[in-house]
């Protein structure tokens, strides 16, 4: 059931219903032309029931003060009204109708498991996939998977970094742990050889490079990262925090994504491994599916958050040009969310 | 004068009856060919005229004098043979002597003032008096020197001709034929009816009509048939049988394209409807039903449609012309 999150798939529900209301559209409207006039109406009855044209002359005649009109009137009412219709009308099984019970049964059966799987999404849950319960996220990204934050994107970040090609990255804006609000989505840790050679771009944060914390450009280590980290995986870089990790959030993930991360310095096929560890921790507990707060509902610093992390994960993965890394690091820092958010 | 509903009811009741009674008194007479008799008074009460045609002894003026019989009217048969002068049939001023010794002229009418007219043998007459019928049967009156005459209400005129023997005839015009409301074929009987017709007309004792209603009930029973409505789809199968007699009709079947010269008229149209409100106040309705116009068809169209040389040459009839018009239409 893993399409179920899939972008795709509400955009084929939406089409669906968008052809469903055609549908129903042309079929009113078919109706309301195709509808057979009194007249036509009266006819088909004459013809059907062989009342000898009584209903289609009485309908002209009925305006009429004519005494013979009165009577035709008279005489087709009397006629008409004589007409049982479940006799005249008998219901008839006929092989045809029989024959399409089958597939119109199949239909309704196709129908009715259609509505059932898109009833968690238009109630606005979203479904856990088999593979976020099952914990596959490995290294880092395994507390960050257990963590429905926003539905299929999270998943698909969980996804890469669970592959390994993120390792724990260290120092990075980390929720709003600088305000001493507990990390419930610990940053995905950069590849350990990047940790090694080109950890400063990958791990560097607006907080790192915030106005008082440290100067834009200034590097750092990555035991200078790993440092900070072990400052109970707080943010610590927001502006109007001292830097040092006051919050104690983190969770059990994050200590252990910090010594995943750690060990990754060390050596990098230690660190993917016992991240898988460390993922699964978070998940016994969350393995529940949640309600996921829809993104136009997120506050700004939440939402500042998640694209900060796509943004860490994108600078960690080469994928933005090496001079305009520091451009993307700017730039978060001028959007940061302020302290009255 | 208005007429109320249950006047009406009680006039559609006496229609009824008056027509079985006829039927029956008729059927006391002439053996046999219901739907011919059933034909001839609707006709009657449609005050139309009849072209009966058969071969000699089927029992044509018979039938036709039992009709009148029956009804208590005045009847006149008129013989038509070659030297039949169109005054013998209208009637002519004579100079008569008054009381008083004057002499001047009075019309003395002729045996056309009558309420039920047997021409028989009608094409033996020269087209001069077949000519002196027309104005009679079209116009209800006659016109001699100068002076116009009103005829007798009811009056109907059934005309008698010989399918067999045309030599010394003189076919009817198409004029005078369209004038006719029905043309009826009178059959030969079959073996049961013609046993029947030995057992009553050799015996010592003749069967005869009993006289009832007269002219007066008759008059009433013609105004009342002319009231009956006519339904959209049975005027609609009227219009579209007449259309389709026409050979440059797009409606005309393949018969009607290649045999025939002139179509039906719009005297064939007056003539299915009014017969057709006959057959519907004698079912009970007050309305005429396309089932009515079906089964008058053929006896108002068969004559008023003109066959041309090819078909007389290849021996097609109008029935089958008529009967092509109808299953086109939807006639059963």
């Amino acid at each position: 059931m893993a399409f179920m999150l899939r972008p795709e798939f509400a955009v084929a529900v939406v089409w669906f219903g968008a052809l469903l209301a055609v549908a129903v559209v042309v079929a009113v409207t078919t109706m309301a032309v195709a509808t057979p006039s009194l007249q036509q109406t009266a006819t088909l009855i004459d013809r059907r029931l062989a009342l000898q044209d009584r209903a289609v002359t009485a309908l002209r005649l009925l305006e009429m003060s004519d005494p013979i009109a009165h009577l035709v009137v008279k005489d087709a009412s009397r006629r008409l009204a004589e007409i049982n219709p479940a006799s005249v009308f008998p219901f008839e099984r006929r092989s045809l109708q029989l024959m399409l019970i089958p597939p119109a049964a199949a239909a309704f059966f196709v129908l009715l498991a259609f509505a059932w799987s898109i009833g968690p999404i238009l109630r606005g849950d979203t479904p856990v996939t088999a593979k976020s319960e099952e914990g596959t996220a490995s290294g880092a990204g395994g507390p960050t998977s257990a963590t429905p934050v926003d539905g299929p994107a999270t998943a698909d970040e969980s996804q890469v970094a669970g592959a390994g090609d993120v390792a724990a990255q260290a120092g990075e804006p980390s929720g709003l742990t600088g305000r001493g609000q507990p990390i419930d989505n610990p940053p995905t840790g950069a590849r350990p050889s990047e940790q090694r050679g080109e950890a400063v771009d990958a791990a560097q944060t607006p907080d790192d490079i915030a106005p008082g914390s440290r100067p834009p450009g200034t590097t750092t280590t990555s035991s200078e990262q790993q440092t900070g980290l072990s400052g109970g995986d707080s943010f610590d870089g927001l502006p109007g925090t001292s830097g040092v990790g006051r919050g104690a959030g983190g969770g059990a993930a994050g200590p252990a994504a910090t010594r995943d991360a750690r060990s990754g310095g060390l050596s990098p096929g230690a660190g993917e491994g016992s991240g898988g560890v460390g993922g699964n921790q978070p998940l016994a507990s969350s393995s529940v599916p949640q309600r996921v707060q829809p993104p136009e509902e997120l506050p700004y610093a939440a939402r500042y958050r998640d694209a900060w992390v796509k943004a860490q994960t994108s600078l960690a993965q080469s994928r933005v040009p090496r001079r305009l890394r520091q451009y993307v690091r700017d730039y978060f820092v001028a959007i940061r969310p302020g302290d009255s958010e | 004068m208005t007429i109320s509903t249950a006047d009406i009811e009680a006039q559609a009741a006496t229609f009824q009856e008056c027509f079985s009674h006829l039927k029956q008194e008729i059927g006391r007479v002439f053996v046999g060919q219901p739907e011919l008799v059933e034909q001839l008074l609707v006709c009657f009460f449609c005050q139309g005229h009849a072209l009966v045609e058969g071969a000699p002894g089927l029992g044509k003026t018979l039938l036709v004098r039992t009709l009148s019989d029956a009804v208590s009217l005045r009847f006149s048969r008129i013989q038509c043979t070659p030297d039949l002068m169109p005054a013998d049939v209208t009637g002519t001023n004579l100079l008569v002597e008054t009381p008083g010794g004057a002499r001047e002229f009075t019309f003395q009418r002729g045996p056309i003032f009558a309420n039920v007219v047997l021409a028989d043998e009608l094409n033996r007459a020269t087209p001069r008096t077949q000519a002196a019928f027309l104005e009679a049967m079209q116009e209800r009156h006659v016109t001699v020197f100068g002076t116009t005459h009103l005829l007798d209400e009811p009056f109907s005129v059934f005309a008698t001709q010989n399918p067999i023997e045309m030599e010394g005839t003189y076919p009817l015009p198409e004029a005078q034929l369209d004038r006719f409301f029905f043309k009826l074929s009178v059959r030969a009987p079959g073996t049961a009816d013609l046993a029947e017709i030995l057992a009553r007309t050799t015996g010592p004792q003749q069967a005869s009509a009993t006289p009832r209603f007269g002219p007066e009930l008759v008059r009433t029973m013609i105004a009342l048939v002319k009231q009956v409505k006519v339904g959209e789809p049975a005027m609609d199968k009227v219009l579209r049988l007449v259309r389709a007699t026409h050979p440059d009709s797009d409606d005309a079947p393949p018969l009607v394209k290649k045999y025939v010269r002139y179509g039906a008229s719009p005297r064939a149209a007056q003539a299915m409807i009014l017969a057709s409100k006959a057959l519907a106040l004698l079912a009970g309705r007050y309305h005429v039903a396309s089932e009515d116009v079906s089964r008058v068809a053929l006896p108002a169209l068969n004559h008023r449609i003109l066959r041309n040389f090819h078909a007389e040459m290849e021996h097609i009839s109008t029935d089958a012309i008529v009967e092509s018009v109808c299953a086109t239409v939807g006639v059963a």
